[in-house]
């Protein structure tokens, strides 16, 4: 699971949970896949991201040194930072981990890089 | 306000239907108690009533409801849709009644309910036919769509994508490098595979879609929301992408379509064939959006016989699946197919990938394979799901495979003619509907009672052909204040008697049925041109109705006494249809219109008409009667004298006399010639009349007889004029009967059309004839709308008045003291009767009557059903008394019309089971199998039926899921038929494929001995596997023999290019067994096999048990017979005890099981599910749940369920578990045995292969037990096989021990089982208890399983279908752009801010 997915995950789903966002991430394994870079393709794709959720992806990725906690303003003249964020977002594959969510506690599990969001018919 | 009415009745009915998959725990229960069944159904009814009066009627709903559930329950526990279609028929019934009762208001509440239960067995249908699928089936990527790769290559540069069921994620990666993809399925499987294409992947379901709201650009959903079972689903899964698109973002989203060149379907929801990924050669496919590409048909049919077929279509390489291995599955439902009639020779026209189109007869070489299976009530539940009231119409149109609801409908769509009863549901609907309407006005009272009768009537009136409907509604419109006059002055009566009897239902129905009557003498008036004065009378009428009505509601208790009451109104209803034939003779005519005169000039105080009716031969017969001095005369001065009162009496007379009529005719036509012998008991009976039970042609004039007195009576109380309004009643309804009993004999044409009736009151033996004879009768209501009418009406009274003479028998012991304990005396008497034999169902009421006894009798031997009836009707008795209990006239007249159909074909099968038990010789199978599998599904269909409309006993459930799936089939009979035969066909491919794998070193041998035999007929070995499936007991008896068969037909498929591959595999399989037991996939697929064997062997155990008592094949036979009788004890006792130990039951079950072969299967299933539900209290639920996978997996094949197939899976573990726990030793001789016994065809073998399963049986009542046995003993034969270390010497008796062991856990019920069991092996049955429950709970997951044929489902959109569905319930969406593509329909939506104000 690449942590640009993880910006869009949401256990909302479940029921009784408002927001569940962002999930509280477990990364036990992790491959970095080296992805094309296309600033232009970043750019247009952080107002879609959620920053928090890529700040606290940084974190747990021990990335956190190359995002800064707040979405700076002219991010699109940053090429370094997006090259960064490029790099979190999409050559960070997380292949072993949990998801969990934060009002819940679910555990969402991450295998095989495919993280599990199924639910079962009780928890809808 | 007829329409609308309709409209939630059919809702209800949906809901209904649904609802028992919900009740799966409680249905257990509810087995236990089939006295309770009754007693709620009773109360149900009684519930009905209530709310009509008290407004409560969604109280009444959520009950029906409830009860619904319960016995849908026992069906399936993990998939509902089995337990659906069982459940459905009697659920529909109920819920009709209560729409109709409670209107609008219930539905909804009905809805909200089933709506879960519908969403649970959709979930569990889409689970098994489509996730597990997925998971197991590998299809070759398709070419990626143009369209979709353009609308991805169009977006901007940085735009999220979610691609909602990616598959392999073909759109993942490729299309556009400057977007962001993320995809997400349900498969891990595949998603494993698109993952490692370098996609990025989640696991998901659409329905709840982990993401974001707004955030993603573009959302893509390809052929992914055809795979939810319901409308309610779909529109879940549309709104949840939706949910995630992005203000101004675009979806695609693609469906397959039901509009496609090459493939033809004939219902929205089917299920398609896709072959094992071990067959196919092709690698991995998309999943969802192969049938976007190419038609999975065309592939598979171009791969098999041309090498041409583009490789690219993944969608045809998904069903077809390029692999010879298929060609056995394809084969098999070739075969089915042709047996079908070749229905879907169209499917393969062209090969739509290639267009190439290669050969046609390749396409033909595929058939089989491809055909779909249609399931036919899907929609039903999307009805009921969707919000839309449409779902009645789509229920009509689209029948729901599950959903026994459909049955009705079925039958009404393509069976009309032939059953004639159960059609037409929305117009008989409209017209009680009208009648209610009507009987509203006149009073509360009267529209209280009104809306039951109407909705009796609405339940009968829809069975019945729409045409007798519409003319019925016509004439009710044009006599409607006389039908209210009727009506409401029947009523009281009715209510009086029903008071004391009980239901307020069934004294709606008489008070329909005479308002019927009335109808149709309106409308004989208004033919003549006569009628015009009822109006005025049905004022004071009404007054004084009102009156009784509310006495009568007080006096209402007995829901049991309103059910029978319903039925018998629904009897009095078509005696008064019939009635209403005779009046469209001029004669009957001219006298009705006399009637009619007389009551309007009683009104106005005329006594000419009157006395004109009189002077008919009414007059003769009733001054026979003691009552006749008044003669015709005295009937019009009482009148007067007592002007309303009396015009009440003359109401309820007249409305009394047709039915007299009715049901003189109804002796007449049962007794076909014996017309005069019927009007000869009709003038007795009119002697007898204060009683009631006069005649057994009267008995429904007897009731209706009491029914006037009780009302002259009550009126008597009310007034000092009671006695002359009695005897007048007494006289009118006297005459009228004498002038029915009459007309009958006179018109040959009424009495054909009476006959007809009578054929399906009586459970005449032949199904053909009967409809033939409904359609006659159809016929002739059709040509003369008037006497359509009245045909319809009799039709319905005919099918009700087998009920309503047991309804009858309740009432009339309310209406005298006297009668009253006759009451009780028919109430048990019908009970018994019930029990004893469908025919005699009707005449139970009578028996405590003595007329209706002999009604029962005589009607039984001219039928020449009293033999086979003797054997069959112990199996259909449960199942009858259950319909009756139902009060659902209409589903028991057609179950009483399948039971009639299927004791014929049981009576030969019968002949046929003992003519192979005699000689094992598969040749004789064969032969006769080929008959008799084309006669076993009718009847199997219709005994299930016939255990379908019995909701109250647990047995019924059982019986209902069975007869449910086979009476769809029956109903669907072209396209349903084909499409089961096909599931089971499948089904049995694999099972058998894992026999012969497992016994391949032997049995292949034997098998490709026996093949070379059988190959001869592969149809006929189809036919033969159908028939085993569906005669379980026949082939229990020669369980070596279908055994045998089974590998027969195994080689024959062999025989077919395919099968060879899957030898090998099997081979390769049983070598894993050998190696391993743990291979529980091989097991499982051998399971299935053993499964499809279980079956027949569940059903043959019992049997067998029989045997072993008998000690012989040849004394199952004899035993049938004593088996019968006990059986109908047992059913008695089970009556009588409304909770009836398991034990008891499961011992009574056994024994019919083995008693009647043939029909004992389905008996047995539902014994076995009985003993199922009974035993679960034992802590054998996963037992039972087997047995009802069993029982559902029967279902499955004739609906074609995957979620069946999912069960026999779970089965097949379980079995697989328990033989492993036993002494695979034993096992392994006993298979071995039975392999040496099956190769060398050996009589004598088979026989004591029977013992040893007949032991087994023993050890295990219940079906699953049975099943479990069945699929260890053949595990164990297919291990003895391969392992063979085990000597064959083995004696049958040890291998019954071990069996007897593993099922005696869950035959606690069973004493001498436990005995058994406890004795040979304790602690082995109970290890196999535990490994049974394990492997159910393993095997619930569907992935498991190794089937070699998976179906996927779709639901396949109509043009428009999908664009409708956004627009009506997604408000976001905006549809940019709609258009056809590969057989898909693409929608292209816009997500558009919606502004709420």
């Amino acid at each position: 699971m690449k942590l640009s997915t993880y910006n869009f995950l949401t256990s909302m789903a479940i029921k009784g949970v408002k927001v569940g966002y962002p999930l509280k991430l477990t990364i036990n394994k992790k491959d970095v896949v080296e992805t094309e870079f296309n600033p232009t393709f970043v750019e247009r794709l952080l107002p879609k991201l959620d920053w928090s959720a890529v700040y606290g992806a940084a974190q747990v990725a021990e990335l956190a040194d190359d995002i800064p906690a707040v979405q700076p303003e002219n991010i699109a003249e940053n090429e370094l930072l997006l090259q960064k964020l490029h790099h979190l977002l999409f050559e960070v594959d997380v292949i072993e981990g949990q998801l969990e969510c934060p009002e819940t506690g679910r555990v969402f599990p991450i295998a095989d890089g495919i993280p599990n969001m199924l639910l079962n018919e009780d928890e809808v | 306000m007829l329409s609308a009415e309709l409209t939630p009745s059919s809702t209800v009915l949906l809901n209904a239907s649904y609802q028992p998959s919900n009740g799966l725990t409680k249905g257990n229960k509810y087995a236990n108690t089939y006295a309770k069944h009754t007693t709620a159904t009773g109360t149900t009814a009684t519930t009905m009533t209530k709310q009509l009066t008290s407004t409560t009627a969604t109280n009444a709903a959520s009950s029906i409801t409830q009860a619904g559930n319960l016995a849908p329950t026992v069906v399936s526990p993990t998939s509902g849709t089995n337990l659906e279609v069982g459940t459905a028929p009697g659920t529909q019934q109920q819920s009709t009644i209560a729409t109709t009762t409670t209107t609008t208001t219930t539905a909804a509440t009905t809805t909200t309910t089933n709506t879960n239960d519908a969403s649970g067995r959709s979930a569990a249908l889409e689970r098994a036919y489509v996730h597990d699928v997925y998971e197991h089936c590998e299809e070759p990527t398709g070419p990626v769509r143009p369209r979709v790769a353009q609308f991805l290559g169009n977006l901007e540069p940085g735009s999220v994508v979610c691609d909602v069921g990616c598959g392999s994620g073909r759109y993942l990666t490729q299309c556009n490098p400057a977007i962001c993809t993320i995809g997400v399925d349900r498969c891990y499987r595949l998603s494993k595979v698109a993952h490692e294409k370098g996609g990025e992947v989640a696991l998901c379901d659409n329905l709840e879609l982990p993401f974001r709201d707004d955030s993603f650009d573009a959302v893509l959903s390809l052929a992914v929301v055809h795979h939810f079972a319901t409308t309610e689903r779909r529109v879940r899964a549309l709104r949840e992408l939706a949910r995630i698109l992005r203000i101004g973002g675009r979806v695609v989203i693609t469906v397959w379509a039901l509009e496609q060149r090459h493939r033809r379907f004939e219902s929205q929801d089917v299920l398609i064939p896709w072959q094992p990924p071990k067959n196919r050669t092709f690698t991995y496919s998309d999943e969802d959006e192969e049938d976007d590409f190419l038609p999975p048909y065309h592939a598979y049919t171009e791969d098999s016989t041309n090498s041409s077929r583009s490789a690219g279509d993944g969608d045809s390489s998904s069903l077809s699946s390029s692999s010879p291995g298929e060609s056995c599955y394809s084969f098999v439902r070739r075969a089915i197919q042709k047996l079908a009639g070749g229905r879907r020779h169209a499917w393969f026209l062209d090969s739509w990938t290639s267009k190439d189109t290669k050969n046609d007869s390749s396409l033909d070489y595929e058939d089989a394979k491809d055909l779909p299976i249609e399931l036919r009530r899907l929609e039903d539940f999307e009805d009921f799901h969707d919000p839309p009231l449409s779902a009645a119409l789509k229920s009509r149109s689209l029948g729901s495979i599950l959903q026994p609801p459909p049955r009705q409908i079925v039958r009404s769509r393509s069976s009309v003619p032939s059953l004639g009863g159960p059609l037409l549901p929305g117009e008989s609907k409209a017209t009680a509907a009208a009648a209610l309407l009507l009987n509203a006005p006149d009073g509360q009272l009267n529209g209280r009672h009104s809306p039951t009768t109407t909705a009796s009537a609405g339940n009968t009136l829809s069975r019945r052909p729409k045409l007798i409907k519409q003319k019925q509604s016509l004439c009710e419109d044009d006599t409607h204040v006389t039908a209210m006059m009727s009506s409401s002055s029947i009523t009281p009566a009715f209510q009086m008697l029903s008071s004391y009897n009980s239901s307020n239902g069934g004294v709606t129905s008489s008070l329909y049925t005479r308002s019927g009557c009335y109808a149709s003498n309106f409308h004989q008036h208004a033919s003549s041109a006569a009628t015009v004065a009822p109006h005025p009378v049905p004022a004071g009428a009404s007054a004084n109705l009102r009156k009784q009505s509310s006495l009568n509601e007080d006096l209402m208790a007995c829901n049991r006494l309103r059910e029978k009451e319903r039925v018998r109104k629904r009897i009095q209803k078509q005696t008064s249809l019939n009635e209403a034939f005779l009046c469209r003779s001029a004669m009957f005519s001219k006298r009705l219109q006399v009637i009619r005169e007389g009551l309007t000039t009683k009104i106005k105080s005329s006594t000419g008409s009157l006395e004109r009716v009189t002077k008919t031969g009414i007059s003769k017969l009733m001054q026979n009667i003691k009552n006749v001095p008044q003669a015709t005369c005295t009937p019009l001065q009482p009148q007067a004298q007592m002007d309303k009162m009396s015009t009440n009496n003359n109401n309820r007379q007249i409305a009394v006399s047709p039915h007299q009529l009715h049901q003189h005719h109804h002796h007449h036509h049962h007794h076909l010639t014996h017309l005069v012998p019927s009007n000869a008991a009709a003038s007795t009976t009119s002697s007898a009349t204060l009683t009631g039970p006069v005649s057994y042609c009267s008995s429904s004039l007897e009731c209706s007889l009491p029914n006037v007195c009780h009302c002259s009576q009550y009126q008597q109380e009310c007034a000092a004029c009671a006695d002359s309004e009695q005897s007048q009643t007494r006289r009118h309804s006297r005459e009228s009967g004498s002038d029915s009993s009459k007309d009958s004999s006179l018109q040959s044409d009424t009495s054909i059309e009476s006959e007809d009736s009578f054929a399906s009151v009586i459970f005449i033996p032949k199904p053909e004839q009967h409809q033939q004879q409904l359609n006659y009768q159809q016929q002739h209501q059709n040509s003369n709308s008037s006497s359509s009418n009245s045909s319809s009406s009799n039709g319905q009274a005919k099918m009700g008045g087998t009920s309503t003479n047991t309804a009858h028998s309740p009432r009339q012991p309310p209406t005298m003291g006297m009668t009253t304990a006759a009451g009780a005396a028919g109430t048990t008497t019908m009970i018994h009767s019930v029990p004893t034999s469908p025919l005699i169902m009707p005449c139970p009421p009578t028996p405590a009557h003595s007329p209706a006894a002999t009604q029962g009798t005589v009607t039984s031997p001219p039928q020449t059903m009293a033999a086979v009836s003797a054997a069959m009707a112990i199996l259909t008795p449960p199942t009858k008394p259950a319909r009756f209990n139902f009060d659902e006239a209409h589903i028991k007249q057609q179950n009483q019309q399948q039971l009639q159909q299927q004791q014929q074909q049981q009576i030969h099968k019968i002949t046929r089971q003992t003519i192979r038990d005699l000689p094992p010789i598969p040749k004789f199978r064969k032969q006769q199998s080929l008959p008799m599998q084309r006669q076993a599904f009718p009847i199997i269909r219709r005994a299930s039926g016939s255990g379908s409309s019995t909701t109250a006993a647990l047995g019924s459930k059982l019986l209902s899921l069975e007869l449910f799936n086979p009476a769809t089939d029956d109903l669907d009979s072209d396209s349903s038929e084909p499409s089961s035969p096909d599931s089971i066909d499948s089904v049995i491919s694999a099972p058998r494929s894992a026999q012969l794998a497992s016994g391949s070193g032997e049995k292949t041998t034997t098998t490709t001995t026996a093949s070379a035999d059988e190959n001869d007929d592969l149809a006929s070995m189809i036919s033969r596997q159908q028939e085993q499936y569906h005669k379980g007991e026949l082939q229990i008896n020669n369980a070596s023999i279908a055994q045998d068969n089974d590998d027969d037909i195994i080689l024959n498929s062999d025989s077919a290019p395919l099968l060879p591959e899957r030898r090998q595999s099997r081979v390769q399989d049983c070598a894993d067994f050998a190696e391993k037991l743990s291979a529980q996939l091989q097991r499982e697929l051998e399971d299935k096999c053993n499964r499809n064997e279980c079956r027949s062997l569940d059903g043959i155990g019992d049997l067998t048990e029989y045997l072993a008592s008998s000690a012989s094949s040849s004394a199952k036979k004899r035993s049938n017979g004593d088996l019968s009788s006990l059986r109908e004890e047992l059913r008695e006792r089970r009556l009588m005890l409304a909770n009836l130990s398991t034990q008891p039951s499961l011992q009574q079950s056994p024994i019919s099981s083995s008693t009647s072969s043939l029909s004992s299967q389905t008996r047995s299933f539902t014994i076995h599910e009985e003993d199922g539900e009974e035993e679960e209290g034992v802590e054998e639920e996963d037992e039972n749940e087997p047995s009802f996978s069993l029982g559902i997996y029967e279902h499955c094949k004739i609906s074609k369920f995957n979620y069946k197939r999912n069960r026999h899976y779970q089965l097949n573990p379980e079995t697989a578990y328990l033989l492993q726990d036993d002494g695979d030793s034993d096992v392994r001789d006993e298979e071995e045995e039975e392999e040496d016994e099956v190769t060398g065809l050996v009589g004598p073998i088979p026989e004591e292969e029977e013992d040893a399963e007949a032991l087994e049986a023993r050890g295990g009542d219940q079906l699953g037990e049975g099943m479990l046995e069945y699929g260890q003993r053949q595990v164990r034969r297919t291990i003895g096989a391969i392992k063979q270390a085990t000597p064959s010497t083995t004696t049958t008796a040890t291998a019954s021990t071990p069996t007897t062991t593993a099922v005696s856990p869950s035959t606690g019920g069973n004493p001498t089982q436990t005995m058994m069991q406890q004795r040979q092996q304790p602690p082995t049955s109970t290890d196999s208890l535990e490994h049974s429950n394990s492997s159910t709970n393993s095997l619930d997951s569907p992935s498991q399983g190794g089937a070699s044929t998976h179906h996927r489902y779709y639901h396949v959109f109509r043009e428009g279908e999908l664009d409708a569905l956004i627009n009506h319930h997604v408000s976001s969406l905006h549809i940019v752009s709609s258009y056809y593509e590969r057989a898909s329909w693409c929608v292209v939506a816009e997500k558009v801010q919606v502004w709420t104000i």
